[in-house]
């Protein structure tokens, strides 16, 4: 599958850059021959069921495992170049990684102290948006504020690439929203200029937590990937149309990667299909993020 | 420097027992003191001064050692839960998102367990002595004499300082492939280090003793237990020691406490040599470790 966001990191060097990305575990490939291309400035979200491969693509590309195959995060080799790569990216894997014997105020003057880039005004800042007592240990802190923590230390560090692995996993739909809502005003709306511009690359459970934010979209199954777009051509080339039973033959000639059944009504899916065909047929409309998740990897397994 | 100076901060706000336990230790000598002093009050109306001076001299040169061998127990413990710890917890992945190389990080932890924390315990010590000296001044307050001078001897203080600052050097040296084991096996134990951590090289003793009835293995790692101390130090062996009568024994102690410093067989020692080459071996083999082990 060719990279469609390719176009968007013109102009300036793509952010991450896997050219056959490969990960084995014993006999499972959990990577099998992963290209990427993400460019500066984009907010990507990178979805796919458990055990696609998501994560061991985070942790490839934030270091934390070897890989084999070509990568690049921001020019540098990831996993030898770990400690200089972690200046210009942060990441929150979970909110079960701040430990827990931590001090809130202690984890501010360590980060402060090790972190270049750390600006500790901000952090201050934002923590004083919370409830967070300065005082208290980790372990004392609610699972939200803990996330809260976790991301003001983030956001005052002025990075260019953000990764987020299931930030909001365990968090109730208040913080879920907030979360969102300070990652977009706080950390994305400050571009300066394209060469400053801050990425972000954010895996969910969650899709419709996130499919108003982001610009590009990765689908990863089965260690590959199937399907990676800027979000704004996905009406242009996924259409959902809902039909009747009675014209189910003739839609299906049209040749839809997934169908399914809802409430009396069939609903296809086409991909590259010219929309205004379909509209004959039926009612269509631009599927959304997890429908054409489940069409596209549904379809996927088959092939 | 300053991520360094970061990176140790970090160890005592999480190992607090590397504080604690000496200051407990200093605590519970003195109770236990104090408790002989209640059950057997000075009984004795004319303590001969000598003999005074003589236990003083003896309870300064080696005051430090309950602190050191508790320490020894809380480094153990620190050095294997140190890497195995913040896999397990998944804190590794908030420490390893931070531009913190794994060798520096492994470096500080090495310092915490084999530097700093002896370094503590001595510290400790030091203040806990004057403590206790003052105390016990008065069980002596029926005395013709006034004893606090003659338990009390500033230079006896001092040289013991020195000495235990020497102790704590040579035990670096000394230590540190015990300590970079525990913290290899930190970085790479599956689950329960401390397992991993003993249980080699006791298999290793009984394998070779079942299969070939020796026991070097043992004799090597006995010898890394207490051969620094008769390599380091000159105990008993200066003409001018002073014979120390003790509970009816005979301790040597110098007359100045700095003649037990010797460390030329040491340094011309080859296992010292040996041993700082396999404690690099498994500083290397813990930083691998951290890097390529994410999960616990």
């Amino acid at each position: 599958m060719n990279s469609a966001n390719e176009a968007s990191g013109a102009g300036g060097v793509p952010v991450v850059e896997a050219r056959n990305l490969t990960k084995t575990y014993g006999t499972t490939r959990a990577l099998d021959k992963i290209n990427l291309s993400i460019g500066a400035g984009r907010i990507v979200g990178l979805i796919g069921p458990n055990g696609a491969g998501k994560t061991t693509t985070l942790k490839s590309i934030l270091g934390l495992a070897p890989y084999e195959g070509e990568l690049r995060v921001l020019g540098l080799n990831p996993y030898s170049e770990r400690a200089r790569l972690m200046q210009d990216v942060c990441f929150i894997a979970d909110v079960a990684v701040m430990p827990r014997w931590l001090k809130v105020s202690d984890a501010i003057d360590f980060v402060s102290g090790i972190h270049p880039r750390f600006n500790r005004a901000r952090a201050d800042a934002f923590l004083s948006k919370t409830e967070i007592p300065r005082n208290a240990r980790v372990k004392q802190l609610s699972k939200g504020m803990v996330t809260q923590l976790h991301l003001a230390l983030v956001m005052a560090i002025e990075a260019r690439l953000l990764v987020l692995d299931e930030p909001t996993l365990g968090l109730d739909i208040i913080y879920r929203k907030r979360f969102y809502d300070t990652l977009l005003n706080d950390y994305f709306s400050n571009e300066d200029s394209p060469e400053q511009a801050r990425t972000i690359i954010v895996t969910t459970h969650q899709v419709e937590e996130i499919e108003n934010i982001l610009t590009d979209v990765i689908f990863i199954g089965h260690g590959r990937v199937v399907l990676d777009l800027p979000m704004d051509s996905i009406a242009d080339r996924f259409t959902q149309l809902s039909i009747s039973s009675e014209r189910l033959a003739e839609a299906r000639a049209l040749g839809p990667i997934h169908e399914h059944e809802s409430i009396g009504r069939s609903l296809l899916y086409f991909e590259n299909v010219d929309r205004k065909r379909l509209a004959a047929l039926g009612d269509v409309r631009t599927p959304g993020l997890a429908d054409l998740f489940v069409a596209k990897l549904s379809g996927s397994a088959g092939a | 420097m300053k991520t360094f100076y970061w990176l140790l901060r970090r160890e005592f706000w999480e190992h607090r027992a590397i504080v604690i336990a000496p200051i407990i230790t200093g605590v519970v000598i003195l109770i236990g003191a104090l408790t002989r002093w209640i059950i057997q009050p000075a009984q004795d109306p004319t303590v001969d001064p000598q003999k005074l001076a003589d236990i003083a001299l003896l309870l300064m040169s080696w005051f430090a050692l309950p602190f050191f061998i508790v320490n020894g127990f809380v480094a153990i413990f620190y050095l294997m839960d140190s890497l195995y710890g913040e896999r397990k917890d998944r804190s590794v992945l908030f420490w390893r998102s931070l531009p913190v190389t794994d060798t520096a990080v492994v470096t500080a932890k090495l310092t915490t367990g084999l530097v700093l924390a002896p370094l503590v315990a001595a510290l400790v010590a030091a203040l806990s002595l004057p403590v206790i000296t003052f105390v016990f001044r008065g069980y002596f307050a029926g005395q013709h004499f006034s004893a606090l001078p003659i338990m009390w001897n500033p230079a006896h203080f001092f040289q013991a300082m020195i000495l235990w600052v020497y102790a704590t050097a040579v035990c670096v040296l000394w230590f540190l492939p015990v300590a970079a084991w525990f913290l290899a096996v930190s970085a790479w134990a599956p689950k329960n280090p401390f397992l991993w951590g003993l249980v080699p090289p006791a298999a290793l003793i009984a394998i070779e003793r079942l299969l070939r009835g020796s026991s070097w293995v043992g004799d090597q790692l006995s010898d890394r237990l207490q051969g620094w101390v008769y390599l380091a130090f000159d105990a008993g062996t200066k003409a001018a020691d002073q014979g120390v009568k003790f509970n009816g024994g005979h301790v040597h102690v110098p007359a100045n406490l700095l003649d037990w410093i010797n460390p030329l067989p040491l340094l011309a020692s080859p296992r010292l040599w040996v041993g700082i080459a396999v404690g690099l071996l498994f500083v290397f083999l813990a930083v691998q470790g951290r890097r390529y082990r994410t999960e616990a």
